[in-house]
C-alpha cells in the first residue's frame, strides 16, 4: 500500500530524512516512532505530497507527486493539530470535506460514529482537543478510504478517547484497512498494530514485530551520580535503539536486550567516568534482577 | 469543476463572515449611503450635477475601501489558513492546488463583487431619488469599474498570500502594497517623471503600471465624461488615442492586471508543496 524509497527531505540546510526506505503492506498496522524532530511528521507529510523530496513515495501505486489526486484519495489523515476552515460549524466541516471528496454530504452519521452528534451545530473553536481530534477522525473516516494516515493519534485524548480510539482501529483491521500512524506511545497500540518502525536520525533505525518492539523494552539502564552530566550523557544516547526519561536526578533508558552492547558502546565516553551506571533485567517479574555494571562514581 | 464551486461556496461564507470583511465592507457600505444622501441635498453647482458629485465621491470611496479590503482580505486567506493547518488539511484531500487557489480567489472575489454590489445598490437606492434613469449607464460602468478593480487588487492579494510564510507577515505586506498603490503611487510616478525626464507618454504608461490609478482615469471618463479632472495622464490619453479609445485602453490594463496578478499567483502557489 505505501512505498517509500531513498526518500531525502532538506529544510534549509539541515537535512531531516537522509534516503529513508520503507514500506507498508496493505491491511498492516504500522506504528511510526522516534524522539522529537527525528522526521516522523515529515515522514507522513510525504506521503500527502505536501514536504519537497527527492526519491519514490507511491501509494497504491500512485506517485505522490505525479499522480497526488488518485493518491491522496486512498488517504484518511489525521493531523497532529486538527484545524478546519474557519467559518464553518462541525457539522458544517464534515459535509464540506464530504463534497470535497465528491460524496453527498451527510455528516450526522460520521459525528454519531466518533461521538460528536451532540456537537454538530457547535463551532469546532468551541470543542477541546479531544474533541477536535475526534473531528478530524470523522474527516479522515470520509469516503471510507483504505489508507489511515494518522499524526500523534492519542494527544489530547482522554482514557475513553483513548480506548474509542483503539476500537475504530480494531475495526480497521477488521475491514483490513491499513493504518499507518505516528506516535511516542507505541503501547497504547499493542493489541492493534503489527509493526513498529523507529525513526532516528533521519532512518529506519529499527524495524520490528510489536511484540518484539515491546520485549525489548524490558531492560532498563539507569545513569546517576553527583557530578554526572546526564544531559551529556542523553545526547550520546541512539534513541532509535532506547527510550530516555529523566526523573529524579537519574537518567533511565529503555532498551531491548540485544541492543545492549551497542547502547553501552554509543554512550562510552568522558561524561560517563562521573556516573553510577545499573541495569534493571525484568524479563518477567518473577526474574527481575538488579544487576550492577558498574562501581560507584566509576566509569564502564 | 464540482470541487472548485464546494470551496467556493465555502471560501465566500467565510469571508462574509470574516470580522474585518465585514467592518471595512459595512464601512464602504454607509459612506456610499451617506455620500449619495447628501446629493438630495444642495443644487447643481459650478456645472456639475447631484449625480456627477456623487459620482465622483463614490470614485474616492472605491479607490481607498476597494483595494484595502481586497488586499488585506486576498493577502491574509491562504496565508491564515496555512499558519492554522487548515490549508494542510483541505491540501490533503483528492484535490490539486489548482483546484484549491482558483476556488478560493472565486470564493472571495464573489464577497467583494457582493460587498460592491452592496454598497453601490444603496447609493443607487437613493440617487434614484433626484437622478434619472438616462444616468443608469453612467451608474452600471461605476459599479462595473469597482468589481474590476477589486478582482485586479485581490489577485495581488492572493499573490501575496500564495508565499507568504505567515499570516502577520502576509497582512503586513498588503497593507504596504495598499499604501504604495493607493497613496505613495502619485508621488513616485512624480519623482520617476522628474528624476527620469519622462515626458506625457511615459507618464501615461507607467501610470497603467498601477491598477488603482487606471480605475481612478476610466471612472472619470465613463462617469463623469471630464477628460480634464483626469489629469495631465488623462488629457495626453484622450489627446492620444482619443476618449474611446483611452477607456479601451484602460479597461485592457485592467482586465491585463486581472489575468497577470491570477495567474502569478496560481504559478506561485501550485510551485510550492508546503501548504
Amino acid at each position: 500500500m505505501i512505498e517509500i524509497r531513498d526518500v531525502r527531505v532538506t529544510y534549509g540546510g539541515l537535512t531531516v530524512l537522509k534516503g529513508l526506505t520503507t514500506s507498508v503492506a496493505a491491511g498492516e498496522c504500522v506504528v511510526l516512532t522516534g524522539p522529537n524532530g527525528a522526521g516522523k511528521t515529515t515522514l507522513l507529510r510525504c506521503l500527502l505530497g505536501q514536504v519537497q523530496y527527492s526519491g519514490v513515495v507511491r501509494i497504491g501505486g500512485f506517485d505522490v507527486i505525479r499522480d497526488g489526486r488518485r493518491a491522496r484519495r486512498l488517504i484518511g489523515y489525521v493531523p497532529q493539530l486538527p484545524s478546519f476552515p474557519p467559518g464553518l460549524d462541525v457539522d458544517e466541516v464534515v459535509a464540506f470535506f464530504q463534497r470535497l471528496r465528491g460524496e453527498v454530504a451527510a455528516p450526522l452519521p460520521l459525528l454519531e460514529a466518533v461521538g460528536l452528534a451532540s456537537a454538530a451545530g457547535r463551532t469546532p473553536a468551541a470543542l477541546s482537543g479531544g474533541m477536535l481530534r475526534r473531528l478530524a477522525l470523522a474527516v479522515a473516516l470520509i469516503a471510507d478510504p483504505p489508507l489511515l494516515v494518522m499524526d500523534e493519534p492519542t494527544s489530547n485524548l482522554d482514557p475513553e478517547g483513548e480506548a474509542d480510539l483503539r476500537g475504530w482501529l480494531d475495526r480497521l483491521r477488521d475491514r483490513e484497512r491499513t493504518v499507518l500512524l505516528a506516535s511516542h506511545q507505541v503501547g497504547a497500540f499493542q493489541h492493534v498494530a503489527d509493526r513498529v518502525a523507529v525513526l532516528r536520525d533521519g532512518r529506519i533505525a529499527a524495524d520490528l514485530p510489536i511484540e518484539a518492539f515491546l520485549d525489548a523494552r524490558r531492560v532498563t539502564l539507569t545513569i546517576a551520580g553527583r557530578t554526572c552530566d546526564l544531559q551529556t550523557v542523553a545526547n550520546r544516547a541512539p534513541l532509535g535503539l532506547v527510550e530516555a526519561i529523566t526523573l529524579n536526578s537519574a537518567l533511565h533508558l529503555s532498551i531491548g536486550p540485544h541492543d545492549l552492547p551497542a547502547v553501552f558502546a554509543a554512550l562510552d565516553g568522558p561524561a560517563l567516568r562521573h556516573c553510577r551506571l545499573t541495569v534493571d533485567v525484568h524479563d518477567t517479574p518473577a526474574m527481575r534482577t538488579r544487576t550492577p555494571v558498574a562501581g560507584e562514581e566509576s566509569g564502564t | 469543476m464540482t470541487q472548485i464551486a464546494v470551496l467556493a461556496s465555502t471560501a465566500l461564507g467565510a469571508a462574509v463572515r470574516d470580522r474585518w470583511f465585514v467592518v471595512i465592507g459595512g464601512a464602504f457600505c454607509a459612506l456610499t449611503l451617506g455620500a449619495s444622501a447628501l446629493a438630495l441635498v444642495g443644487t447643481d453647482v459650478i456645472g456639475f450635477s447631484a449625480f456627477d458629485r456623487t459620482a465622483g465621491t463614490l470614485i474616492g470611496l472605491t479607490l481607498l475601501f476597494i483595494p484595502l479590503l481586497a488586499l488585506t482580505i486576498g493577502a491574509g486567506w491562504l496565508a491564515a489558513r496555512r499558519e492554522s493547518g487548515a490549508l494542510g488539511l483541505v491540501l490533503a484531500q483528492p484535490v490539486s492546488r489548482a483546484q484549491v487557489f482558483v476556488g478560493e480567489y472565486l470564493g472571495v472575489a464573489a464577497a467583494l463583487i457582493g460587498a460592491s454590489a452592496t454598497g453601490f445598490g444603496l447609493a443607487a437606492g437613493v440617487l434614484s431619488f433626484r437622478v434619472g434613469p438616462e444616468r443608469l449607464a453612467a451608474y452600471l460602468a461605476l459599479v462595473a469599474l469597482s468589481m474590476l478593480l477589486a478582482l485586479a487588487v485581490l489577485g495581488l492579494g492572493f499573490l501575496v498570500s500564495a508565499r507568504a510564510p505567515t499570516h502577520s507577515r502576509a497582512l503586513g505586506l498588503g497593507v504596504v502594497l495598499w499604501l504604495a498603490l493607493v497613496v505613495l503611487s502619485d508621488l513616485g510616478i512624480l519623482g520617476l517623471a522628474v528624476s527620469a525626464q519622462l515626458g506625457a507618454r511615459g507618464v501615461f504608461w507607467l501610470t497603467m503600471a498601477n491598477p488603482v490609478d487606471v480605475f481612478r482615469i476610466a471612472a472619470i471618463l465613463m462617469v463623469v465624461h471630464s477628460p480634464d479632472l483626469t489629469g495631465p495622464v488623462g488629457m495626453y490619453a484622450t489627446s492620444r488615442f482619443g476618449e474611446t479609445g483611452t477607456v479601451g485602453l484602460l479597461l485592457a490594463a485592467l482586465a491585463g492586471w486581472i489575468a497577470v496578478s491570477f495567474t502569478a499567483g496560481l504559478v506561485l502557489f501550485c510551485l510550492r508543496r508546503e501548504p
